[in-house]
């Protein structure tokens, strides 16, 4: 894991989950079949804390949890950093209250228990996508600014010349 | 005017004879033939008519018209109806003696024409009332009624107006009787309309009893499956991921063992990784083995109906079976003290708990706490649920365990939960209290004996 830490291009993922069972099988199956650096909490306040100091590109939370549920947990992740992308998985009985709590919220997908590795996969692949496509768009929003200031800043200076 | 000390002694035997004989007839009609008869007789007339006051009428009309043959006669020839006027009017006896000597201004011109010699008029009286006349007459010259015959009419009269009252009255009595009858079978008829209709909505109720039971049990069916799937879920999604897991990290290794230089890092990696998730696998299917087998204790479906049981074993139970409704907010608290086995039907007394917990859970909006505190005192088990949710308004207090009476939303509650809870504990000899302050919590409190005359467990039962 040390070798990934150094390299700044692997996606970080996050997983939350109070069942410990949950957590070590969805980072077995994530370490065996990607490159993305896992970290796992059955604790969303010290999930909080971890976000809060480093950076994460994919939230993965249980629904339900005994300290916060998993809605309320995302919802503050999206204080910290809303470029995050946020999965939730549910094993929910009422379906579709939890389906509306995550509208409320706004989050990328909700995945079911038990689920499919595969699809997982893609899921997760598809946020960082996003995630990804989403970081880009800001730094080229940032440059165009850049460049506007800049060609804002030669426009007066052109003008200045002139005058 | 003639005086009853007229009446000699001859004639007062007479009178006490008839008086049993016309007392003793309560059929009117045959009463006022046999005064006629009697009268005719004892006086020896030609014929006499019998006219009585119909009610609420002043008209005297004719009740017996007979002949000294006791035949019928037809009235219009007998009457001579100024008489009878008089008689009616002044409510005096009339005595004509010997008609032709008598002729004059009161003589009637049907006297003559119908060549009648002697009449003799009394009137029929009771309580000083006029209800009719006994009108007598002879064409026989020869023979004319007397004074003494007057008097003796007149006791005749009282006595006659005296039964005829009786019988008047027996006949009233006797159509109020029949009215009454009729009455009463119309009562009856109606009663039993009644009855059928009442018959008719109490198998309607019955039906929907039954489907409001049905729809109960079906309600906690699906408290139950909801339950029971969220338990299973976690572990299942565990074991489902593992399971693929292990499949990919077992194709690693055949393809690592055919490679002439394996890379004995990675290898190892992956057999840690199976030994990790196979100890994983290990936990989660105790944990579906927990939930499996509470379920199997909550509904007892592999032993009898009644078993000696240890009740802890079967809230135990029931709390695992419940904790999707509380595991996330909350706290559950167990109180158990030393109790004895108990006797009773284990999966109805599982329903009871899983009944109460799960209004328990309901009770809290948020975060709470449930206590559940065990005891035994005087033969008797005391389970108490007690929360610290909403609470019940005393108002509704009195009608928790109503059947139909729910507070919770449509769709939520059957409003049948706590009315079967209260029959599944009546039904085992116990009895079941509710206590509930607003916005502190309520506790349902069940006691059941440990065992009761006419409940055996199965050991008992087994030879």
């Amino acid at each position: 894991m040390s070798d990934k830490e150094t390299d700044n291009s692997v996606e970080k993922i996050l997983i939350l989950d109070d069942e410990e069972m949950v957590t070590t099988s969805l980072s077995s199956f994530l370490e065996l079949e990607t490159e993305y650096d896992i970290i796992t909490f059955t604790r969303g306040s010290e999930a909080l804390e971890h976000i809060r100091n480093n950076s994460i590109d994919l939230v993965i939370s249980d629904y339900l949890m005994p300290d916060m549920d998993g809605i309320t947990f995302l919802a503050k992740v999206k204080e910290i950093d809303p470029k995050i992308t946020r999965i939730i998985l549910t094993g929910y009985a009422d379906k579709e209250n939890a389906i509306k709590a995550i509208n409320d919220v706004g989050l990328f997908q909700y995945i079911e228990k038990p689920w499919d590795n595969d699809d997982l996969r893609i899921v997760i692949r598809n946020g960082l996508e996003k995630q990804k496509l989403m970081r880009e768009l800001d730094r080229k929003v940032g440059e165009i600014q850049k460049a506007y200031g800049d060609l804002h800043g030669l426009h007066r200076e052109i003008l200045k010349a002139f005058a | 005017m003639s005086d009853h000390s007229n009446i000699t002694h001859a004639q007062l035997i007479t009178l006490y004879e008839v008086s049993g004989k016309i007392n003793s007839q309560l059929n009117l009609q045959k009463l006022l033939d046999e005064i006629m008869d009697l009268a005719i007789k004892l006086l020896e007339a030609e014929k006499g008519v019998l006219l009585l006051r119909e009610r609420g009428s002043e008209e005297l009309t004719v009740q017996v018209a007979r002949s000294i043959e006791k035949n019928s006669i037809p009235e219009v020839v007998a009457l001579s109806r100024s008489i009878i006027n008089k008689v009616k009017s002044e409510g005096k006896p009339v005595l004509l003696q010997k008609v032709p000597d008598m002729h004059g201004a009161d003589a009637s011109s049907s006297l003559i024409r119908h060549r009648i010699k002697s009449v003799i008029c009394v009137p029929l009286k009771t309580r000083e009332h006029l209800i009719g006349t006994i009108y007598l007459d002879t064409t026989d010259s020869g023979h004319f009624f007397k004074e003494e015959d007057l008097a003796f009419l007149e006791g005749f009269a009282n006595l006659a107006g005296v039964a005829i009252e009786n019988a008047r009255t027996y006949k009233k009595l006797e159509n109020l009787n029949t009215n009454l009858e009729s009455l009463v079978e119309e009562r009856a008829v109606e009663v039993q309309d009644k009855h059928r209709e009442l018959q008719k909505a109490y198998d309607e109720l019955q039906t929907t009893q039954l489907q409001l039971l049905r729809s109960e049990k079906m309600a906690s069916l699906g408290m139950l499956v909801a339950g029971v799937a969220h338990e299973i879920n976690t572990p299942l999604g565990s074991i489902s991921s593992n399971t693929d897991t292990f499949l990919r990290c077992f194709r690693r290794l055949k393809e690592a063992a055919g490679k002439p230089a394996p890379d004995t890092l990675a290898r190892q990696k992956t057999v840690d990784m199976l030994d990790k998730l196979a100890r994983v696998n290990e936990t989660a299917c105790d944990r579906i083995c927990n939930i499996v087998k509470s379920l199997r204790n909550f509904a007892r479906l592999d032993e009898e109906d009644i078993k000696t049981v240890d009740l802890h074993e079967g809230i135990d139970s029931t709390l695992t079976l419940t904790a999707h409704l509380s595991r996330n907010r909350i706290k559950v608290n167990k109180k158990y003290g030393d109790l004895p086995k108990i006797t009773c039907y284990a999966n109805q007394i599982n329903q009871v708990f899983m009944n109460l917990l799960v209004n328990a859970c309901q009770a809290i909006r948020n975060k709470g706490e449930i206590t559940i505190a065990t005891s035994f005192t005087d033969g008797k088990i005391c389970v108490a649920v007690s929360d610290t949710g909403a609470g019940i308004e005393s108002a509704a207090l009195e009608k928790v365990f109503d059947p139909g009476f729910t507070t919770k939303g449509v769709g939520v509650g059957t409003g049948l939960g706590l009315s079967i809870t209260y029959k599944i504990v009546e039904e085992h000899g116990g009895e079941i209290k509710v206590e509930s302050v607003r916005g502190q919590g309520t506790t349902f409190s069940v006691y059941l004996p440990i065992a009761r005359s006419g409940m055996h467990g199965s050991d008992s039962i087994r030879p």
